[in-house]
C-alpha cells in the first residue's frame, strides 16, 4: 500500500513561509514543496507535513494567522527512477 | 499556492499551453528532489523558489518596472551583471532547460540547432514563460552561431542588444571586451535613463561578488570526503543562481552554507562511504534540466563538481574592487570575464586546464564529458578533453543528450557500466 501525504495549501507563498518559520521554531518537521496536481490545479508552494503533526499545525496556524487554503491526502508518488523529466 | 494566471494573463502569455508544463513540474521535482534522503534543511529555500518559479520571482520583476526600472533578459556567463545593477536595473537568465519549450524553436530554427538555443527562442516566441514575457531588453552574446543568428529572429520581437565576444584571449582581445562592455554600459544607461557612476559600479562589483563567493563557500563543501549535499542540489542552486535577487541569493546560500560547514565537521554525508565522486564538463545545464544528475545520483555515483556555466565558470575568480574610476573597473570585469574559459574561443587548452585542476580538487574518480546535441563547439573541444583525460589518468565517459526523456534508459545503462568500471 502507498503511503499517504499531507500537503497544507495556501493562497499564497507568502502564508506558506510564515507556517513554515513557526513550524521550525516549535521543531514540528515541514519540507516546502511544489503543489502536487492531484492536490491542485495551480502552481505553487506548500508544505509536506507528516499526519500526526496536522493538529498542531493547524493550531500553530490558527495562532498565528497564518491561512490555510486546505490540507491534501495524496499518495505518496515519489520515484526517482521514474525519469520523466520536465 | 497562489493563482497567478491574471499576472499571466496581462504578460500575454499562453496560459493554457504553460499550464502544461506547470503540471509536470512537481513530478519532475518530486522524483529528483524529494525523493532524496538527509537533504540539509537550507534546500527549503530553493524548494520554494521552484514551487513558485513562475510566480514569486516575476512578480517581483513587474514590481521593479512599476517603479520605473528595468529588467534585461541575459543568456551567459560572459554579460557582465554589474553594469544592468550599477544602473539600478534587474539582470534575469533567461536559458530554457525544458523539452516543453523546444518546439517552439523548431518553428523558426533549423532541427539541428541545440536544445538550450531552441527551448529558449521557443519560451519566447510561444509566450510560455514570465521571464521572456518580463525583459524589457535581451543581451546576447556570440559565443556561438546558433545564437547569433536566434538574436535576430528574437530581434523582430524584442530589443535585443548584441555583445561581441572575442574568440581569442590575446591582450587586444581583451581590450576590446573591455570596449563591449563600455558600449553595453552606454546602452544600459540610455535604456534605463540612469547614469552608471563609479560608485555605483563598485556596489554592483561587490553585490555580484558575495554572489560568487557564496556559491565557492557551497563547492568548496563538496570537496570534502563527506559529501553534505547531492549534486543535485547543487544544480539547482546554481541554476536558481541565474534568476534570484542577488542579495538574497547570497543570504541563502550562506546560511545553507553554514548548515554544510557544520555537517562536514560531524562527518555528514548524503551519500554512501565509498560512492564514487563524478565530475562533470561541458554545456550548461539550464533550468529544470536536472536528468543526468539524477541519472548519475540514481547509479551509484555522487556528482561532486559541475565545470560548466552552471557550475564553477559562473564563479570561479573574482572581480577586482580596487579600481576608483569607472574605467579601471570596466577593465577588472573585463580581465574577469575573459578568464572564464569557452569553447567558443581559440584555442582554449586553459578550460582542460581547469577540468584536471577541478578533478584534483574534488577528487572525482571519474569525469562526465556531457554535451548538449548540436553543440558543435564543445562537442569538438570533447576530443581534446578527453584525450587529456586519458593522459592524466582520469577515467571519462563522454555523453551526448538533449532535453528528451527517450534516451534516458541508454544513459543509465553507460553511466552505471561507467560506475561500475570504476568501482573494479
Amino acid at each position: 500500500m502507498q503511503k499517504i501525504q499531507q500537503y497544507v495549501l495556501f493562497p499564497n507563498h507568502d502564508n506558506a513561509m510564515r507556517l513554515y518559520k513557526e513550524l521550525k521554531n516549535l521543531g514540528v518537521r515541514a519540507m516546502i514543496a511544489p503543489t502536487p496536481r492531484a492536490a491542485s490545479k495551480c502552481c505553487g508552494v506548500s508544505l509536506l507535513v507528516e499526519e500526526e503533526d496536522l493538529e498542531q499545525i493547524q493550531n500553530c496556524a490558527k495562532e498565528h494567522g497564518v491561512e490555510i487554503l486546505k490540507i491534501a491526502a495524496i499518495e505518496r508518488d515519489i520515484n526517482p527512477m521514474r525519469d520523466r523529466y520536465c | 499556492m497562489a493563482d497567478y494566471r491574471k499576472m499571466w494573463e496581462d504578460l500575454g502569455m499562453d496560459v493554457e499551453t504553460h499550464d502544461q508544463l506547470c503540471a509536470v513540474l512537481p513530478q519532475a521535482f518530486g522524483d529528483v528532489y524529494l525523493s532524496q534522503e538527509n537533504r540539509p534543511e537550507g534546500m527549503d529555500y530553493y524548494n520554494m523558489v521552484v514551487a513558485d518559479i513562475h510566480g514569486i520571482r516575476p512578480a517581483e520583476l513587474i514590481e521593479h518596472q512599476k517603479k520605473g526600472g528595468k529588467v534585461f533578459g541575459t543568456f551567459c556567463v560572459y554579460v557582465p551583471d554589474e553594469i544592468v545593477f550599477a544602473a539600478d536595473a534587474i539582470a534575469t537568465g533567461l536559458c530554457g532547460g525544458s523539452q516543453f519549450w523546444v518546439p517552439g524553436g523548431e518553428k523558426v530554427l533549423p532541427t539541428n540547432t541545440c536544445p538550450l538555443i531552441k527551448a529558449s527562442v521557443g519560451a519566447r516566441l510561444d509566450r510560455t514563460c514570465p521571464f521572456f514575457r518580463i525583459a524589457d531588453m535581451y543581451v546576447g552574446e556570440t559565443t556561438c552561431d546558433g545564437k547569433k543568428k536566434a538574436w535576430e529572429i528574437l530581434a523582430e520581437d524584442v530589443p535585443v542588444h548584441v555583445m561581441n565576444l572575442p574568440q581569442m584571449k590575446r591582450a587586444k582581445d581583451v581590450q576590446a571586451w573591455a570596449e563591449e562592455i563600455e558600449d553595453f554600459k552606454k546602452v544600459v544607461e540610455e535604456f534605463t535613463g540612469n547614469e552608471i557612476t563609479a560608485e555605483k559600479l563598485a556596489e554592483s562589483i561587490k553585490l555580484i561578488n558575495a554572489k560568487r563567493a557564496a556559491l565557492e563557500r557551497l563547492y568548496e563543501t563538496r570537496k570534502n570526503e563527506n559529501i553534505p549535499i547531492s549534486g543535485s542540489d547543487a544544480l539547482l542552486i546554481s541554476q536558481i543562481a541565474f534568476y534570484d535577487d542577488p542579495g538574497r541569493f547570497t543570504q541563502m546560500t550562506n546560511k545553507l552554507c553554514d548548515e554544510l560547514e557544520q555537517r562536514v565537521k560531524d562527518g555528514v554525508s548524503v551519500f554512501p562511504a565509498g560512492t564514487k565522486r563524478i565530475m562533470l564538463t561541458g554545456t550548461p545545464l539550464a533550468i529544470p534540466n536536472w536528468k543526468l544528475h539524477n541519472i548519475v545520483e540514481t547509479s551509484g555515483g555522487a556528482v561532486v563538481c559541475e565545470e560548466m556555466c552552471t557550475g564553477t565558470r559562473y564563479f570561479e575568480r573574482q572581480t577586482a574592487e580596487t579600481g576608483t574610476t569607472v574605467k579601471e573597473q570596466i577593465q577588472a570585469l573585463a580581465e574577469r570575464y575573459m578568464g572564464i574559459n569557452c569553447a567558443c574561443f581559440t584555442p582554449n587548452s586553459g578550460r582542460v586546464d581547469d577540468i584536471i585542476r577541478l578533478a584534483k580538487e574534488y577528487k572525482a574518480d571519474g569525469i562526465i564529458d556531457v554535451n548538449l546535441k548540436f553543440c558543435n563547439l564543445y562537442d569538438t573541444e570533447g576530443y581534446f578533453v578527453e584525450r587529456a583525460m586519458k593522459e592524466a589518468g582520469i577515467p571519462v565517459l563522454g555523453i551526448e543528450t538533449d532535453y528528451t526523456d527517450s534516451d534516458a534508459q541508454q544513459l543509465r545503462t553507460r553511466v552505471s557500466a561507467f560506475i561500475e568500471m570504476l568501482n573494479k
